[in-house]
């Protein structure tokens, strides 16, 4: 009996755990003033991915009005905005559902 | 008069440095809107600067207040500084990285901000001559191809996209594995110092 009671406490403190450390989604939205190239350009820059996979990110952006460009915690996901703010990005942070 | 020639107008140098071929009145023009923005930073009422500093938490008004404090501040020095750095070296034909990419973040802003006035929407081309804001469209347009350039010049200091592409593919089949092995040694190739692709 014991042992089961332990379980349920570990399961209970496990779920807290994930909530608060639930990823949050870096998200870049489209905007009529931004240059496609630029876009492009600052994702290579600022995240170190290959010109196909910003061109592909940057894409998404400018047709489906959106796309997650990075994601982690809250203070990574922060950092990450705040570059992206730096460069004149319209980018935006929320929790993973 | 073609303002620009299909020639690209900045060129990245072997040892790492940007030739930067932009005529007089471009150079002033952008040391003039570096100096407008500049005097404009701190006006928080002013909506028009509103796209310098945009929400990162669009659901919760109290999380974004407290990014506010701390990034706003840092966002305008980061700004100021890349002024100073364009008006500094506005003249010159050879510029570091860094000095280009001053110039690249106060074109950028001022688009930013002229696009805000101007209310640009995706399509907007261009305007009648006779548009009242006929001058300021005519700007933007120039700032944008001056951004072109810049960035087209900075592209080429970018790694390869074959450097790049070690995310681990989900379907292992063997050719990606013969892929994963070259990927590695070039990775060890980029790591010994002052490696210049250019110099091969």
């Amino acid at each position: 009996m014991s042992d089961i009671e332990t379980l349920e406490v570990i399961e209970i403190d496990e779920s807290t755990l994930i909530d608060e450390d639930r990823p949050w989604k870096v998200i870049v939205w489209n905007d009529p003033i931004n240059l496609m190239v630029y876009v492009t350009f600052v994702l290579q820059k600022l995240f170190g991915y290959s010109k196909e996979k910003a061109t592909r990110m940057m894409l998404d952006v400018h047709e489906k009005g959106r796309a997650v460009v990075t994601s982690g915690t809250r203070t990574e996901a922060e950092r990450d905005v705040k570059r992206l703010h730096t460069h004149g990005l319209w980018a935006t942070m929320e929790h993973d559902e | 008069m073609p303002l620009f020639r299909r020639r690209t107008m900045v060129n990245r140098q072997a040892d790492g440095t940007y030739t930067v071929e932009f005529p007089d009145h471009i150079r002033q023009l952008l040391v003039g809107l570096s100096r407008q923005l500049d005097g404009a930073l701190d006006n928080d009422d002013d909506p028009s600067m509103a796209r310098l500093f945009p929400t990162a938490y669009a659901n919760d008004a109290e999380k974004d207040a407290g990014y506010q404090v701390f990034a706003r501040g840092e966002l305008i020095e980061h700004r100021r500084e890349a002024i100073e750095l364009l008006t500094k070296t506005a003249e010159k034909d050879s510029l570091e990285e860094d000095e280009l990419m001053a110039w690249m973040h106060v074109v950028n802003d001022v688009r930013l901000v002229l696009g805000t006035v101007l209310d640009v929407s995706e399509d907007s081309d261009g305007v009648e001559l006779d548009h009242p804001q006929a001058d300021l469209h005519e700007l933007y347009h120039v700032l944008g191809a001056v951004l072109a350039e810049i960035v087209d010049g900075l592209s080429e200091g970018l790694p390869d996209d074959a450097e790049l592409d070690n995310e681990m593919p989900v379907d292992l089949g063997d050719d990606d594995i013969h892929d994963i092995t070259d990927l590695d040694l070039s990775d060890l190739d980029n790591d010994l110092p002052n490696n210049d692709p250019d110099d091969a």
